[in-house]
Parts: structure tokens; sequence; C-alpha cells
């Protein structure tokens, strides 16, 4: 397993956040998380990138614990997409998804005629090779997201974990960043995402993580949600959830009753 | 588009050169750009002396210590400027921001007091900027969760203490003799600089500045949010601690030998991000050169405009402050747009 959470346990002081949480993904998986505000889904993000510590529990990024891993080893093996990038600076697009490479660089290195052919190559990928001189702070909200997905490319890690990436964005954008997600899964990646969404999750995942109250909910392949009960209950919602055809393909829709 | 940006640096490193020639060619005994080269050259050429004996003192003895230091405090401040601004992701904040200044400003001021000789006012303005940077650090490290806020908040309170610090000297010292030469050294002027100011500094500022050069794609990294740069493999605290040194033990070194310069260390930075972008690869040479042509230029003026000197500080502080209100007002319209 590329990326696995066993039993993990976490508490802010006395407040516990989350409580035995198991899952695992592989390479070609796509899992989302869904979750209401505060039920833990950043801090099992934060957790899984090692910023915090489990209090129980251990995760393993491709069967070795973390805990005994360098920033370095975990950055060449996780890449982190945050929900917004906010760029104190106005550094070109190029020079940003360049940043990607320096888990591979030592400290003293700069990167190199390779690294830049990487970074090259990353934004032509994801066709965005025209955006390579402007600012990222000049582009729009889908844009941007794309050149953190650039970014991640360069860092060569195989794991990309995304914090709720489609907040905030216009629903073209929205669909852009998805499709741009699916075709990584389709390349071999593991994705892992946060939504508030569960059109995406039910849609665009493999499998879907569901927490509520710190502990999982619900764990399995979206098909499983389909019924509408963990969600009806997640959200104290009732909810009508169908698979359409649009001529072309099956959708989902998620809508209140 | 990079070749552009090689060129600014060229054209900044010819900036430089002119002002070097010029500033000995202004002032109150003028050397001509000519017979500098030939007095400079004479050093390593046979060149046939057609030269007073008076001009070969002015060149060595007066201007050419006074301008190699003004370069070097130029550089030191605007280089720990622009190391601040980008690991505080702040553009606004400057060398005084932890307190180094009014550290040092406090520990020379002591010395000035005590009338001790006049090698230990550097001695204790190291000492008191460095202190100033470990109480800062000090109380930032309470703050785990948000460390550059610590370390803003910690600056202002260290600052606002030792600022008060030299006031209470300034009340006890003798109004005669010690207090005008406190008052006189805080200004910030480079009259007394000579070989033995320039030797005592441009040790800890290639110390601290080589380390910076190396570093200086990493730097990029660091004025990123604190999680990405981690989640990019860098260790942030050490490159954060090895940054706050430098950029403390480069501004303790310029009061050391000038006193407390302001302003330059904030807009010199901006100047340069306007001319080459905001990759340290290049601000930080940028910043040096163009740090080291600015405060040379506007030592030139400090001591050839009037009779006497007008200390440096002042002339720094007539320029940065209408600089600031031009940046303030910059980035009120951007944020308007």
């Amino acid at each position: 397993m590329l990326l696995e959470s066993r039993s993990v346990s976490f508490s802010y002081g006395r407040r516990k956040v989350l409580d035995g949480v198991s899952f695992a993904i592989e390479g070609g998986d796509m899992m989302a998380i869904l979750g209401r505000n505060g039920s833990g889904k950043t801090t099992l993000m934060r957790l899984l990138l090692g910023f915090l510590q489990p209090d129980d529990g251990d995760i393993l990024i491709d069967g070795r614990d973390e805990r005994g891993m360098s920033e370095r080893e975990k950055a060449k093996a996780i890449a982190y997409i945050p929900q917004s990038t906010e760029m104190v600076y106005p550094y070109p697009v190029i020079d940003t998804v360049l940043m990607g490479r320096a888990p591979s660089l030592s400290i003293f290195e700069r990167p190199g005629k390779g690294d830049e052919e990487k970074a090259e190559n990353a934004l032509s990928m994801l066709g965005i090779e025209h955006l390579r001189n402007r600012s990222v702070n000049e582009l729009s909200g889908g844009e941007r997201q794309l050149v953190m997905i650039a970014r991640a490319m360069a860092q060569e890690a195989r794991i990309i974990l995304l914090d709720e990436p489609t907040a905030s964005l216009d629903y073209s954008n929205q669909l852009l960043v998805m499709e741009t997600m699916e075709r990584l899964r389709t390349s071999g990646y593991a994705m892992l995402f946060s939504t508030h969404n569960p059109e995406q999750a039910l849609m665009n995942a493999t499998s879907v993580l569901v927490l509520s109250e710190s502990r999982i909910a619900y764990s399995g392949s979206p098909e499983g949600l389909m019924d509408g009960s963990v969600l009806e209950s997640l959200y104290s919602r009732r909810l009508c959830i169908k698979s359409i055809d649009t001529g072309e393909n099956e959708r989902i829709i998620c809508i209140p009753r | 588009m990079k070749g552009s940006k090689a060129s600014a640096i060229a054209i900044l490193i010819i900036l430089y050169a002119l002002i070097f020639v010029l500033s000995f060619s202004i002032g109150r005994y003028p050397v001509h750009p000519v017979e500098l080269m030939k007095i400079l050259l004479s050093r390593i050429l046979p060149i046939e002396q057609d030269w007073t004996p008076q001009a070969q003192s002015v060149v060595f003895c007066i201007r050419l210590p006074r301008i190699i230091a003004s370069s070097l405090i130029g550089a030191g401040l605007s280089l720990s400027g622009l190391i601040f601004q980008m690991i505080f992701r702040n553009p606004m904040v400057s060398p005084d921001v932890l307190g180094t200044s009014t550290g040092a400003g406090f520990g020379a001021s002591l010395a000035l007091l005590w009338a001790l000789p006049s090698f230990s006012i550097p001695i204790l303005a190291f000492a008191g900027g460095m202190l100033a940077v470990l109480l800062v650090w000090r109380i930032a490290s309470k703050v785990p969760s948000n460390q550059v806020l610590g370390l803003i908040l910690g600056g202002i309170m260290i600052s606002s203490l030792f600022q008060s610090g030299t006031s209470f000297i300034k009340l006890v010292a003798d109004p005669e003799d010690e207090l005008p030469a406190i008052t006189y050294f805080l200004m910030g002027s480079l009259a007394g600089a000579g070989m033995d100011e320039v030797k005592l500094i441009i040790v800890p500022m290639v110390i601290s500045a080589v380390p910076m050069i190396i570093l200086s794609w990493r730097m990029n990294i660091l004025s990123l949010p604190e999680e990405e740069a981690k989640s990019l493999g860098v260790d942030s605290k050490l490159l954060r601690g090895i940054a706050i040194a430098s950029s403390s033990l480069m501004t303790a070194s310029t009061v050391a030998v000038a006193g407390v310069i302001g302003w330059v260390g904030l807009v010199i930075p901006h100047i340069t991000r306007m001319i080459v972008g905001p990759d340290a690869r290049r601000t930080i040479p940028s910043s040096i050169i163009l740090g080291a042509a600015f405060l040379t230029a506007v030592d030139t003026v400090s001591r050839s405009v009037s009779y006497s000197e007008i200390p440096i500080g002042i002339l720094t502080s007539f320029i940065g402050a209408p600089f600031f209100l031009y940046l303030i007002i910059r980035e009120g319209k951007k944020n308007a747009a």
C-alpha cells in the first residue's frame, strides 16, 4: 500500500479529533474524505503529512512508519496542495513549479537543467505551458490549482493530498480541476482529497471516507453511499441521490429532498 | 525574460561602479576620475606619480575606507531587510523588526555612557543586537503554533524595551559630553568610518552573506506558508534560524560602526524586486549591489551638501519615509483593484 493509516487517534488537548481512523490507498486510487466542518478532515491531512504526530496508531508510507522518515523523504513520497496558496511575492509560474524539485535537491543544491525540464514537462502535461511566465498571483483560481498540481507532479511524489481542491472555484474550474485529478489517478498516482461536495466524492472517487464526530462513519466504495443513509445522517438532511444517464455517460446527482 | 533580468544585474553593477568613482570626485577635496584610476592602479602597476601626495592620502586614507564602509553597510542593511521580508512573508518588515538595531543602539549607548574605550562600542553594539534577537527568539518559542507572529510581536516588545533603556541612558548621561555623543551616534553616521571600521565589519558581513547566497534558491520556499514549505521537504526551522542569525549579525555589525541607519533595509529590497522580480537567486546579489550603491550615493551627499556633515540616518529617513508612503498607496490600490 502506498499510504496507510492504522487506527490513528489524535486529540487537541482533551478534545478528541480523530479516533481509530484506518484506511489504505494504492496507486490508481482516488479517495475522497467527506465530513462536516470540524470533523477532523484537515487534522487527518496534517497527520498524513507528518505536521502532527498521532497519539495512537501508525501512518505508513509505502510500508514505512512515517515517524522514522525525514522531511525530505516524506516530501519525496507525498505532495500537498493546500486549499489556497497565497504568494506574498509574485513568483512566475515556472519558478513556482520548480519549487517542487526541492525534496530531490540537497540543502546546498540549486535546480539544474534536468529539474527545469521536469518543471516544463509538468506544465505541458497539464496544457498550461502558456502560463509559464505569468505571475501566480495574476492567475484565476482554477489556473492556480493547476499550477499547484504541476508543482506536485514536478515533486515526483506518488501520493498527492489535496485539501478541498475546488473550494472557491467557479463551476467550470471545479470540473477542470476534478478532470485533471482523474487524469493523474489513471496515470498511477494515489490521490486523496477532502471535499464538502458529496457529488464529487460519489462521481470522481474510487473510495470514500466519511468522518463524523471524530470517527469513521463510512469507508468504502462510492456505490455504498447511493442509498443515502450515511450522507443523510452526516448532513442531517433528507437527500435524493440518483445516477442519471446524460446520453454520453453516467453521472450522479445529490440534491436535498 | 531571463536575459533581461541578467542584464538588469549588469546595469546595477555599472551603476555601482559609477557611484563608486563619482563618490571620490565629490567632496571637499575632489579627485578627478582619471587621477583616481591612476592612483588606484599605481598600487598594482608601475605608474609614474604625477599627482600630489595629498590626493593620494585623500584617496587611500579618507575616501576609500569610507566608500568601502558605506558599501558594506548599505549591502548589509539591504540584504538583511530582504531576508527578513522573505522569511517573515511580509514586504513591510525591515532589519529593525527583531529589535536588532535598537538592541545594538542600546549596547553602543551604554559604552558611550560609561566612557569605555572606543573599541568597546562595536563589541557592546554586537552584544546588544544579539541579546535582542535571542530574547525575541525565546519569546517566539513560547508561541509554537505561530512562530512568525511570535517573532514579530516579540520584536516589537523587545525593541520598545531597549528603546526605553536607551532613553534612560540619555536621561542619566552627562548633557555636556555623553548625551551629544550618544544622540549623534544613534542618528547614524559614517563620519568616523576608517580602515579599522572596515576591518571590523568585513568578516561578520562576509560570514553572514555567504550562506544567504548559497541558500538563495531555498530562501524562495521560505516565503511560502510554513506548512507548504515543510511539505516540500524544507527544514524551515533550520533555514529560518540560519537566516535570522545571518541577518541579525549583519544589522548589528552596521550599527556597531555607523549607528542606526533606518529605511535602507525596507526600501532597497522593494526596488530590487521591482527590477529583477522576486526570485532570491537574483534578488540577493542585486540587493547587495543596489544597497551598496544607494548608501554610497547618500553618504556622498551627506558629506558634501553642507559645510557640516549631515548624519546619513537623517537623509535615509528623508528618502525612505516618502517611499514607504508610496508603497502603502500602491498596495492599497492593488488590493482595491
